[in-house]
This record gives C-alpha cells, sequence and structure tokens, in this order.
C-alpha cells in the first residue's frame, strides 16, 4: 500500500537524474552570477558601507586631510582683520550727506587747482538755444 | 494539518542573501514533486525538464517578490502553474475555466482527509494514474496540489489563481473520483 504522493513521485523517479543536471547547472550559473540581492529599506545603508569600504584602505590620507583643514580653519580665523576700535560703535554717515561731502571736496580740489571757479550761470531753457550754441562753438573748436 | 512545505525550515533568506548552497537545498527538495505536478499536467517529458528549469531560474531572479518565506513551496509551484497555462495557450490549447459539473456543499465535508490517509494497493496504481489523467486540467491540478504537498486549499487557490470556492468544488470532484475507485478495489 502506496499514499497516492508516493505513488506519484515513485512513478517520476527516473527523472531525477536529469533533474539533478538540470539543477546543478541552474545553481552554477547562480554561483557565477550572484549579486547580493539589495533590500529594498536597507539601499541607503549598502550604499553607506559600499562608500565605507572604499574610502577604510585610505585612512592615514583622509586623517593628513583633517588635519591640514583644520589648521587651514585656524590660521584663517586668526588672520582675519580687527575692526579698529575707533569705528566701532559709529554709524556710517547717510548716503546724501556723503554726496555733499564728496562735492565739497571736488571744489575744494578745483580752487586749489585753478583759482576760484564761478558759479555756472542759471540755466534757462530757450528755444533754439543749442542750435546757436552749436554754431558758435564749432569755429572755436576748429582755432 | 500542516502542509509539507511548512513543516521544514527552509533557507529562503539564505537564498535571498545569495547563497548558492542555500539556492541548490531550495531546489533539490521540490524538484520531484515539482516536476511530477508539471507532467501530470503537460505528459510531455522535456517539455516538463523545460517548465522545471524555467521556473527555478524565474524563481532566483524573483525572490524578492515573496514576501513570506514560508510560503515558498506554493510561490514555486505558483510560478510552474502559469508556465504551464501559458505552454498550454502558446500550442492553441484553450484552458478549460468550468471543468467541474456543479458546486458541492462548501462546508469542508468531502476533503477533509488529508492526501496521506488514502492508501493505494498495488493493483489499483495504474487504475489511479488513469483517473488521474482522465480529471480535466484544473481539477487535475489542484487533486496535484493537494497530494503532492498538501497545501492548504487557500494557498492552491493562490497558486492557481482560483476563487477559493471553485478550488473547493474542483477538489471535491477529484476527491470523490478517487474515492469511488478505492472502494470499487476494496
Amino acid at each position: 500500500m502506496k499514499t497516492a504522493r508516493e505513488l506519484l513521485l515513485e512513478r517520476h523517479q527516473g527523472a531525477e537524474p536529469r533533474l539533478n543536471a538540470l539543477r546543478q547547472s541552474v545553481v552554477d550559473d547562480l554561483a557565477r552570477t550572484a549579486v547580493p540581492p539589495r533590500h529594498p529599506s536597507g539601499g541607503w545603508l549598502a550604499g553607506m558601507g559600499a562608500w565605507m569600504s572604499a574610502l577604510r584602505p585610505l585612512q592615514r590620507q583622509w586623517v593628513a586631510l583633517g588635519a591640514v583643514w583644520i589648521l587651514a580653519a585656524v590660521l584663517n580665523h586668526e588672520s582675519e582683520p580687527a575692526i579698529p576700535a575707533a569705528l566701532v560703535g559709529r554709524t556710517l554717515p547717510a548716503p546724501h550727506q556723503i554726496l555733499a561731502s564728496l562735492r565739497e571736496n571736488r571744489r575744494q580740489l578745483s580752487e586749489l587747482l585753478r583759482g576760484p571757479v564761478p558759479p555756472p550761470p542759471p540755466s534757462v531753457p530757450q528755444a533754439g538755444a543749442s542750435g546757436r550754441r552749436q554754431k558758435e562753438i564749432i569755429p572755436v573748436a576748429l582755432v | 494539518m500542516a502542509s509539507l512545505a511548512e513543516c521544514e525550515p527552509l533557507p529562503v533568506s539564505q537564498a535571498r542573501a545569495g547563497s548558492a548552497e542555500a539556492w541548490d537545498i531550495l531546489f533539490r527538495r521540490y524538484q520531484l514533486p515539482l516536476y511530477a505536478y508539471v507532467f501530470e499536467l503537460v505528459h510531455h517529458e522535456q517539455t516538463s525538464l523545460d517548465i522545471v528549469q524555467e521556473t527555478f531560474i524565474s524563481t532566483a531572479r524573483n525572490l524578492g517578490g515573496l514576501r513570506e518565506d514560508r510560503k515558498f513551496g506554493g510561490w514555486l509551484f505558483g510560478i510552474a502553474h502559469q508556465k504551464c497555462i501559458q505552454r498550454w495557450r502558446r500550442q492553441g490549447r484553450e484552458v478549460p475555466l468550468d471543468d467541474e459539473p456543479g458546486e458541492p456543499a462548501l462546508d469542508g465535508h468531502g476533503f477533509a482527509e488529508a492526501p496521506d490517509e488514502v492508501l493505494i494497493r498495488e493493483e489499483q496504481e495504474s487504475e489511479f494514474m488513469k483517473l488521474v489523467y482522465q480529471l480535466p486540467p484544473l481539477q487535475r491540478s489542484v487533486l496535484l496540489l493537494h497530494i503532492l504537498e498538501d497545501f492548504p486549499l487557500e494557498e492552491i487557490a493562490t497558486i492557481t489563481s482560483a476563487p477559493l470556492g471553485t478550488v473547493k468544488s474542483r477538489l471535491f470532484h477529484a476527491k470523490k473520483a478517487l474515492r469511488q475507485l478505492v472502494a470499487q478495489n476494496a
């Protein structure tokens, strides 16, 4: 007496050698092309691991680079120009004051170089004035 | 009763990690029942071997899609089942969908016994195989999954992509025929 399972398996036992060969070839292929499958939730961990394993052989170089970086940071901090004490607490003048001061400086400089500069005549716009002025200026320019 | 597949711890996680040895254990465990299942559906030796090989390769490629390791066996048979159906379609054979005469009462009566409880005498063996062969393909498929691996009905439904009620009906009719055979020769 046999169970139905035993009967079915016995009936196909003759195929075992071919099944063994088939299994062996599939397993061999798997071993040759074995790529560790990525776990869906551990993808970034696997990436980190790969980075770490790539960087690990360069430990000394990374330590040296770190030391140089720290030294550069310290030197940079020390060489920063200090703000003069006289300027601390003073507020910058308003832009119109700076402009007025510049005009005054320019006027004084002109006075020193050429003597007193007459104030510019009041400009009254006249019709055709620019055309006449051009005519007067041109011969002077030629001389 | 637990299915045969559930009784044994299988190295599915090791296979997932890429262990060729684990794959060898898994394939060795299932190669003969899987071949028997496929052969009894397609009745061609070389085609059956091709389907088993394709199933193994597909399993190795897609193991990431398996959510529960303990269902590895059912998943493997499911892939093989789909490949059998593809072959039928490629050969222009229609897959019979309504192969049972009617729905039985779905109270579990009639298929409560485990496959190992049905014993076949030596003189009944050829009759039994003839009976299996004469069953409509999808009834045969359900009976084979029940006999070979003692899969639970829900798992057979998943493997064969059929509703649970249909699976119950198919198994009911297949086992009814089997019981008649055993009673005839008792």
